[in-house]
């Protein structure tokens, strides 16, 4: 009986993930014939950052602001195998400095997340995924205007796996690990500083990074909130120079905490929302952020 | 299944190992023989010394001698035992060793052009200290003018060096060593018509290493290394004596240590006096200048080097320098500083990529090479592609860096007397791509650099002459761009340099060389 009672939650529980999935980084899945649609804005700001390991304010910076417009689709493919593409628009300011806000369209990603395995024990189950995926920008922005840069201008490629556990309480634990190779990028020009040396190229090398994250969250029916902590290190490259502004190649790491939920009106209408601090990190501003989503699923159940 | 996600994770962790470190490799450059030999080089014009008789070394000993078969001997020796690193550290310097010090000399001031931080202790801009060059910031801030300064300083102790050697040379006339002795192979390309006592490559070398170690004091180390270097892959190589180093090495010392004694006293100790500015500003209001420069930092930050044109210029008096000063800019309230206002808006609503590319390419801002350093990489590559003897190349150098030191002088008393405001002052709304460098805006110091060595550089390699004037109106251009300054800005700094550069050319082409 106990046993039953079980199954019976859990398969109410995956079948919500299979209509409600929507991210990379998450252990949901979209259902075959589904179309998740998400609008996310985003607002980043900071007014502190890390230059090295060392954490300073700038006054000639002011705090740093960045409005994100992104839109993402996930198509269940099979429901076992998911697409998704994002695209984001982004606006950058300082509030202090004379440097010209940057905004336009920043990357385009196209991912690939698999579900192979999914294992039912006593409690609950396990699931695992596996992610591919690429992006590149759409424009070639300026990426020598750092911190106020669309991005990085690198070409990269991403892989991913995801494990992920559910009770059948609904409490649940995610585990992911990511790496992400990223291309050297182009300058405009003929020389760079890189770890304190001079070279005559035009094309910086921007750090592969590894990252991984542990979360864990209730969900049930129509709802869910997760608690996540995340880590990101640049694998090589080098400090923010003394007084100097940010460069692509520099080593990026952070350790954000973040909370996350979501809420489900119905089974094709959701909203979501997130916010993010970050604890420590390494050439990289000390942001907070805020994320305000709204999803719609198209397609029939 | 397991099998297939143990799969996934170890690739994972093999891209990770294979793709973890990102390093770059430098440039390499094939060793050159020296198209020409220039016999009557010892006659040339020098800079600090009255001419190449002024130092002297004894008289070398001769090819019969026991004492030459002695160290010919040695040399046989060292040069059959040289490991295939001294090999191709022996290639390396026969790239071109004035080249190659010029070179070594930018990679370092890079790492030392970092813009001071505020000090809220002191409640002052913290400013490098030649007596403690090591603690932050560091000394010295190796700003455009500081650049200017070295490279100008670095190459006139080189020229007068090799002046003075190839007066030696052609006095002994003593040849190379494989002259002598068939069983020297030398493995480095060598003119053997060219005598090698003293040998150019240590004398370059000492007096590089003497000017350098005052100039970078943190880095006594790393030029006494390189010197060293240097003179002994001429042994390696089989392409100097021992007996051609030792007397090249007391020229370069002799050398450097006169032209250290011009560098203490041509006023840049004290270009960064700040005392004077309010008097220089009542002055420039006095003559009309009514939007006053202001630091657009916080705090305000002391501009840079408010009396660097007092310093002694090189091809040209002071009173040269006064005649040539730039015309008064426009006027606030006339129509062509209105339209030049205009002109920057447009560039800052509408600016190309390809006026970005401009714009970042030429910004030579803090951490990078500066535009001192970048005309001193294009002069570089020219001595290197037409196989210029070394003291051909010191000579290019010299007149090169002398005219750009001179242009950025010229500037900086403009810059001064007029005392006039960035865009961005007089119309706040204009935002820049690029930092806002902090000192007056007339005249533009980049095109001042531009203009002066990119006459000069003409005038030593005509044939290259359109692109050398397109590149300097690419970097005066580059400035208005990135509304950083005002098209008057560049156009009268490009103007001033080139004049600036033609009395390097009057000097050149009286030198002797020619």
């Amino acid at each position: 009986m106990k046993k039953r009672v079980f199954f019976i939650v859990a398969f109410s529980i995956l079948s919500m993930q299979y209509i409600y999935s929507q991210s990379t980084t998450d252990a949901y899945m979209m259902k075959k014939g589904l179309f998740c649609n998400l609008i996310n804005y985003n607002y980043t700001y900071f007014n502190k950052y890390w230059e090295g390991n060392l954490l300073r304010n700038n006054e000639n910076l002011g705090k740093v602001e960045s409005h994100t417009l992104s839109y993402m689709f996930n198509y269940g493919l099979t429901n076992k195998l998911n697409v998704m593409a994002t695209i984001n628009y982004s606006s950058n300011s300082a509030s202090v400095a004379y440097l010209d806000n940057q905004k336009g369209f920043q990357d385009v990603g196209l991912f690939i997340k698999y579900n192979p395995y999914t294992k039912f024990v006593k409690n609950g189950f396990f699931d695992f995924f596996a992610i591919v995926g690429a992006s590149i920008p759409t424009q070639k922005y300026n990426v020598e205007i750092q911190p106020l840069s669309l991005g990085l201008g690198s070409k990269n490629v991403y892989g991913e796996a995801i494990a992920n556990f559910t009770h059948k309480t609904g409490l649940y634990a995610t585990a992911v690990c990511g790496f992400t190779y990223k291309s050297d990028v182009e300058l405009y020009k003929d020389a760079i500083i890189y770890k304190d040396k001079y070279y005559y190229t035009n094309m910086a090398p921007v750090q592969n990074t590894l990252d991984y994250s542990i979360s864990a969250g209730y969900t049930q029916d129509d709802f869910r909130a997760v608690l996540k902590f995340e880590q990101s290190f640049g694998l090589d490259g080098d400090d923010i120079r003394y007084n100097e502004a940010p460069q692509v190649t520099n080593q990026m790491e952070y350790q954000k905490i973040g909370v996350f939920s979501k809420y489900y009106f119905n089974n094709r209408l959701a909203v979501e929302g997130e916010t993010q601090y970050t604890l420590n990190g390494r050439n990289i501003g000390k942001s907070i952020s805020y994320n305000l989503g709204i999803s719609y699923v198209i397609g029939k159940f | 299944m397991i099998n297939k996600i143990n799969r996934f994770f170890f690739s994972i962790v093999l891209l990770t190992f294979f793709s973890c470190n990102k390093d770059l490799e430098k440039e390499e450059l094939s060793p050159i023989e020296f198209t020409s030999i220039d016999t009557n080089g010892g006659n040339w014009k020098t800079y600090i010394v009255s001419s190449g008789t002024e130092i002297t070394v004894n008289a070398p000993s001769s090819p019969t001698s026991t004492e030459y078969l002695t160290e010919i001997t040695q040399l046989q020796n060292t040069t059959q035992n040289a490991t295939s690193e001294q090999k191709s550290k022996a290639n390396y310097w026969a790239a071109g060793g004035t080249m190659r010090w010029h070179e070594l000399t930018r990679e370092i001031a890079v790492t030392y052009n970092d813009l001071p931080k505020f000090n809220p202790t002191t409640g002052k801009y913290d400013a490098p200290d030649v007596n403690n060059p090591s603690a932050l910031p560091k000394y010295p801030f190796a700003n455009p003018d500081y650049v200017s300064r070295v490279f100008a300083l670095l190459a006139v102790a080189q020229y007068d060096a090799a002046v003075t050697v190839w007066n030696v040379k052609m006095k002994y006339m003593r040849m190379a060593p494989s002259t002598y002795n068939s069983n020297i192979k030398t493995s480095v390309p060598q003119n053997i018509a060219l005598p090698t006592y003293p040998s150019e490559d240590a004398a370059i070398a000492a007096a590089s290493r003497e000017i350098l170690k005052v100039l970078f004091p943190n880095e006594i180390q790393y030029w006494t290394k390189l010197a060293t270097e240097h003179q002994q892959s001429r042994l390696w190589a089989g392409a100097n004596m021992q007996s051609d180093i030792d007397a090249g090495e007391s020229i370069g010392k002799a050398i450097a240590a006169k032209v250290l004694l011009y560098a203490k006293t041509d006023g840049f100790s004290g270009a960064g006096n700040q005392s004077n500015v309010p008097a220089m500003i009542a002055d420039a209001q006095s003559r009309g200048t009514t939007e006053i420069w202001k630091s657009l930092e916080i705090p305000a930050r002391p501009p840079l080097l408010p009396n660097l044109g007092k310093v002694k210029t090189w091809n040209l008096t002071y009173n040269d320098m006064i005649i040539n000063r730039p015309p008064p800019p426009p006027t606030v309230n006339s129509d062509e500083f209105k339209q030049n206002i205009s002109e920057l808006k447009y560039y800052r609503d509408h600016r190309t990529q390809e006026q970005i590319k401009i714009a970042n390419f030429w910004a030579d801002g803090t951490s990078t090479q500066t535009p001192p350093g970048h005309w001193n990489k294009i002069a570089c590559d020219n001595v290197y592609s037409h196989k210029m003897n070394e003291l051909r190349a010191a000579r290019t150098m010299a007149l090169v860096s002398t005219a750009i030191q001179d242009a950025g002088t010229a500037c900086w008393d403009a810059k001064y007397y007029y005392f006039l405001a960035r865009p961005t002052t007089v119309d706040s709304s204009i935002t820049t791509p690029i930092g806002i460098p902090n000192f007056p805006a007339y005249t533009s110091g980049h095109s001042s650099f531009s203009g002066a060595a990119a006459s000069v550089l003409s005038y030593i390699f005509p044939e290259n002459t359109n692109s050398f004037i397109q590149k300097a109106q690419e970097a005066a251009d580059s400035r208005v761009y990135a509304c950083i300054h005002f098209r008057f800005d560049s156009e009268e700094g490009l103007k001033n340099g080139k004049k600036m550069g033609n009395y390097a050319i009057n000097r050149g082409k009286n030198d002797g060389s020619d």
